[in-house]
């Protein structure tokens, strides 16, 4: 008997030692077992194998340096959505997505149907990826997804997203494009030749020397100034009255997150994102 | 036709020259030294030769009326060769011989100057003077700059006359004061006029008015001011050595200059006793001149010329206090090349402080 326990002891644990990892491996994210893989979700077979995986590796190598989840998800012509900016909040959930205590993470998402794009931030990643960050990564890439160049498209995304990461670790978070006048290209020249102008003058003055005297002030007898009459009458007084100049424009200082628009997901979770068609 | 003068030494005959270091007269030859008064009345000893008559020389009708008063000629007491000078030539000297001619006539009666400041600074300092002068100054040609291109350096005296007057000046002014404060709404800027009236006097003395046509009357000014407090009464011994003309400009047609100067400063030397407003200007003045009296005074100028290009650059230093001014060229090429690369410098910098500011 106590050889059979003994015998069967062994059983019991590995069997126990069984169910604990399948009991972890499904709460543990089936996506996340794979973890090379799930940064690039091509359900839309827009990739190349090779493409796929040069991706998921830039994009997995950027998100765990950052602390923050970037993923792309392309969706075939077979699903139809109604919604692109709900869908990509629902996958980003639903997938559990997003690094660190605030789940920091953006989903790129392009749908093949309509030729639809969203993106959807979450966490720390609203602040960085703000409504600037995303208009300048739409104007990096909309040109190539309209063409088709996905691969193209997906790398500049990468690429962009790096560089507003590492942006963002230093402080730096975009802004908006602010639109010159005119004005700010003619006048520093203006001024520069104005100025130019006159300190040459200067610099040439010395060369001339004669000239006529004004006066004759160093003829004048040293206190032979003698006033006999010295009156100052008051004439007249105005007044002149002008409002100051009230700023109407208040602006918030363009601290972080002053510049992101966000919405709650059906779940009641803050996003922040944008979506439109390619 | 009139006589000569020339300074000799009575101890060995060479030509006796004034040193502005010694303000004395010293012989060329045997370096006795004398003073500029020790002359006096030396006259018919030395001024005894006649010009030459030549009346071979010229073809009257060759020369139009007036020509041919404005030259004369005479001849050197010491090589006897042809002088040529015009109507104003006092103190020259020979173009043979290079001995010091001194012309008494031009001097004579009312041509007698009643000053003369003597030189101070000799021929050395004016050459050095022109070096500083360019020293340090930008966009001056480089080889302009070479002591070598002073073509000629002159010690003249030069005549001036000298104006002394009372002025009694009654001026108008308007004035203006004003005051600014704000509250929380509005700029407020309160201006006060006022009527200011000055009545006094004041007194200018030896002003000086270049009476030689010859002389740019901007370059004298410019040289200006001479100190005719040492000043010493006229002696034609200071001249020894140096050139002189005498007046061709009346004190008549100088006045009108120095009245210019007067009523110029007397305005602003009133003005200036006006305190306590933030401006000023004057609207209205009437200047009376008294007690005016005009002297007429050889002042010290060293003459230095150069030609450049063509054209001429004249230089002049004021023989007492040694200032020195005279227009420089301008090296175009380096002036424009530091134009344009200040103006770029500047386009990029200001650039650069608009898109930090903008």
């Amino acid at each position: 008997m106590s050889k059979y326990n003994y015998k069967k002891k062994p059983a019991h644990f590995s069997l126990l030692l069984l169910a604990f990892a399948l009991v972890f491996l499904l709460q543990y994210n089936p996506v996340r077992a794979s973890a090379a893989s799930y940064r690039v979700d091509d359900q839309a077979g827009l990739l190349g194998d090779d493409q796929r995986s040069a991706l998921a590796a830039e994009l997995d190598r950027i998100s765990e340096r950052y602390g923050t989840d970037i993923v792309i998800l392309t969706l075939g012509e077979d699903i139809s959505i109604l919604n692109p900016t709900d869908y990509a909040d629902s996958y980003f959930e639903n997938q559990n997505l997003g690094l660190g205590p605030s789940h920091s993470g953006m989903l790129f998402l392009i749908s093949m149907a309509d030729r639809d794009w969203a993106i959807a931030t979450h966490g720390e990643a609203i602040e960085i990826f703000n409504d600037y960050a995303q208009e300048q990564l739409l104007d990096a890439i909309l040109p190539s997804l309209r063409d088709d160049n996905m691969y193209g498209a997906f790398s500049d995304l990468t690429d962009f997203s790096e560089k507003t990461l590492d942006n963002a670790e230093r402080g730096i978070f975009a802004e908006e494009k602010v639109s010159r006048p005119f004005s700010f290209y003619i006048l520093p020249p203006a001024i520069a030749l104005l100025l130019t102008a006159l300190i040459m003058k200067g610099l040439k003055a010395p060369l001339t020397s004669v000239g006529f005297s004004s006066g004759a002030s160093s003829y004048l007898l040293d206190n032979s100034m003698q006033i006999a009459n010295s009156n100052d009458f008051f004439l007249s007084s105005s007044l002149a009255r002008t409002a100051i100049p009230r700023s109407t424009e208040t602006r918030s200082g363009g601290g972080r997150g002053s510049s992101s628009t966000t919405h709650t997901s059906s779940s009641g979770r803050t996003f922040g994102g944008s979506s439109g068609k390619f | 036709m009139s006589t000569l003068e020339q300074y000799k030494c009575p101890n060995c005959g060479g030509a006796v020259l004034f040193n502005t270091e010694l303000q004395q007269l010293v012989c060329s030859m045997c370096s006795n030294v004398y003073s500029p008064t020790a002359f006096e009345g030396n006259e018919e000893l030395s001024g005894s030769e006649e010009p030459d008559h030549m009346p071979w020389s010229f073809e009257e009708e060759n020369w139009q009326e007036g020509e041919a008063d404005q030259l004369l000629t005479y001849s050197c007491p010491s090589c006897g060769g042809e002088v040529l000078g015009d109507a104003t030539i006092a103190a020259t000297s020979c173009p043979y011989c290079d001995n010091s001619v001194i012309i008494p006539s031009q001097f004579s009666g009312d041509l007698k100057p009643d000053l003369l400041v003597p030189f101070q600074l000799d021929r050395e300092a004016a050459k050095m003077a022109l070096k500083r002068h360019m020293k340090d100054k930008r966009f001056v040609p480089k080889v302009f700059k070479d002591e070598h291109h002073i073509d000629e350096i002159k010690g003249v005296y030069v005549p001036f006359w000298l104006f002394d007057a009372d002025v009694d000046a009654r001026i108008s002014y308007e004035a203006i004061r004003s005051r600014m404060w704000s509250d929380s709404n509005f700029n407020y800027t309160e201006t006060n006029k006022y009527a200011v009236y000055r009545e006094g006097s004041v007194r200018f003395e030896q002003i000086p008015v270049d009476g030689s046509s010859r002389m740019p009357d901007d370059l004298m000014e410019s040289i200006e001011p001479f100190d005719c407090e040492a000043a010493v009464p006229f002696d034609t011994a200071y001249l020894s050595g140096f050139l002189a003309n005498r007046y061709d400009v009346d004190a008549s047609d100088s006045i009108e200059r120095a009245n210019t100067r007067i009523k110029t400063s007397t305005e602003q030397s009133f003005m200036e006793s006006i305190r306590g407003y933030d401006s000023v200007r004057s609207v209205s003045s009437s200047i009376k001149m008294k007690n005016g009296k005009i002297n007429y005074a050889l002042l010290p100028v060293w003459i230095l010329n150069t030609k450049w290009q063509d054209q001429l650059y004249t230089f002049a230093m004021n023989g007492q206090s040694g200032k020195l001014v005279g227009n420089l060229p301008l090296d175009k090429k380096a002036y424009w090349r530091t134009f344009l690369i200040m103006a770029a410098l500047l386009t990029g910098l200001i650039f650069l402080l608009f898109f930090l500011l903008w």
